[in-house]
C-alpha cells in the first residue's frame, strides 16, 4: 500500500469519527434519558418536576442552609442553579454530579451527588498527570519506533 | 475519565508479565498498547478546539464524545496502524487492545445514577451500568497504578538482567 493510499484512507477514517461525532450529538437527546442543559436553558419551565442530571461547577456552599451554587454549562453559555438538600464535601471551583427534582426558579432539589472534582485545582492536578502520560508515551513510541523518511511510516528501530 | 497517566500504564501492568512467557510479545508491541490507551484521551481535543465552536462554524450538531467510545477507538485506532509500514493488523490489535483497556476503566468511574456513559457507541445506544468505583481526580487510583507499575517494571528488569547472565554464562 502507498502512502497516497494510505493517507487517503486516513482522511476516510477521520471523516468518519466526525460523522459519528454529528450522528451522536443529533441522537444524543433521544437516548439521553434526562433533559439535557440546552434544554433547561432555553425551555426550563417545561422541565420543572423532572429528574434531571447535572454537571455542575461549585460556585459556592451553604453547609448550614445545605445549598450550593452551581453553574451549568451548556452549548452557547451558562446558568446557575442553585442544588438543595446539598451534602456533598467540595469547595468552590470543584465539579459534581447532581441528580435530583428541577423546582421553579432554578432549583435542583438533590436526591444523590458525587463529587467529581473535590476543589478546583483537581482539574490541573488532571491535566498535569495526562501531561506525564502523554510524553511517556511519546517517548517509547519514539524508542521502540521511528519515521522512515522513504515510506513516510513508522518501522521498528530493531527486530523483536 | 481517568488520567492520561493511568489509561498508558494499565497496559503495560496487564502486558508485561505475559512477555515473560511469550517470547513473541516484545515491549514494542506492549508499546502501541499503550499507545492505544491514550486514544480515547484525545477526546481532551475540545480544550482545544471547543465542540460549540465546530457546531456554530459548521452549522451542524457535533460532539466529539463519540472519540472515547468503541466505535471511535475502532475508526482511529485503524487510522493510526496506516501511518505504520508493516504489520499494520498486528498494530491495529495492539492499539485496539489499548483503547479497549482504556474504555472499560473508564466504564468503571463514579455516575452518580449508576450507570456509565454510552461508551459502547454506535453498536449499542444503552448506558452499561457502572459500579462506581472512583472518580478520576482521586489520586489514590494513581497512587495504586504507579505502584503495582513500579513493581512490574522492576521485576521485568530483574528478569532480563537475569536472562543476559544466563546467556554469557552459558548455562
Amino acid at each position: 500500500m502507498n502512502a497516497l493510499t494510505r493517507a487517503l484512507l486516513i482522511v476516510l477514517a477521520v471523516g468518519l469519527v466526525f460523522g459519528m461525532g454529528v450522528h451522536y450529538e443529533s441522537q444524543y437527546d433521544d437516548r439521553w434519558p434526562y433533559p439535557d442543559s440546552d434544554s433547561i436553558a432555553t425551555e426550563y419551565e417545561s422541565h420543572v418536576g423532572e429528574q434531571v442530571f447535572l454537571f455542575g461547577t461549585v460556585q459556592s456552599v451553604d453547609r448550614d442552609s445545605a445549598t450550593a451554587q452551581l453553574e451549568i454549562a451548556h452549548t452557547t453559555g451558562t446558568f446557575e442553579m442553585t442544588a438543595q438538600r446539598f451534602d456533598a464535601d467540595v469547595r468552590e471551583g470543584g465539579v459534581v454530579q447532581v441528580l435530583g427534582t428541577l423546582e421553579p426558579n432554578h432549583v435542583v432539589v438533590t436526591q444523590a451527588v458525587a463529587v467529581v472534582n473535590p476543589a478546583g485545582s483537581s482539574k490541573l492536578y488532571k491535566h498535569g498527570v495526562s501531561l506525564v502520560g502523554a510524553l511517556l508515551v511519546t517517548v517509547l513510541v519514539f524508542k521502540h519506533w521511528r519515521i522512515d523518511r522513504e515510506t513516510l511510516a513508522f518501522e521498528a528501530r530493531y527486530d523483536g | 475519565m481517568a488520567d492520561l497517566l493511568t489509561h498508558v500504564l494499565v497496559p503495560f501492568v496487564l502486558l508485561t508479565p505475559l512477555r515473560w512467557r511469550l517470547d513473541w510479545l516484545s515491549k514494542r508491541w506492549i508499546v502501541l498498547a499503550m499507545a492505544g490507551a491514550a486514544i480515547p484521551d484525545l477526546v481532551k481535543i475540545d480544550l482545544v478546539l471547543d465542540n460549540g465552536v465546530i457546531q456554530t462554524t459548521l452549522g451542524v450538531p457535533f460532539s466529539y464524545d463519540p472519540i472515547s467510545t468503541l466505535g471511535g477507538v475502532l475508526v482511529i485506532a485503524g487510522a493510526i496502524a496506516l501511518c505504520f509500514g508493516e504489520a499494520r493488523r498486528r498494530v491495529y490489535g495492539y492499539l485496539v487492545f489499548g483503547g479497549l483497556a482504556s474504555l472499560v476503566l473508564d466504564g468503571l468511574r463514579v455516575f452518580v445514577d449508576g450507570q456509565a456513559n454510552f461508551w459502547l457507541y454506535p453498536f449499542v445506544w444503552r448506558r452499561p451500568p457502572t459500579p462506581s468505583l472512583y472518580v478520576s481526580s482521586d489520586p489514590r487510583g494513581l497512587a495504586v497504578t504507579l505502584a503495582v507499575s513500579a513493581l512490574v517494571f522492576l521485576l521485568d528488569r530483574y528478569r532480563d538482567t537475569w536472562s543476559e547472565k544466563y546467556a554469557r554464562s552459558g548455562i
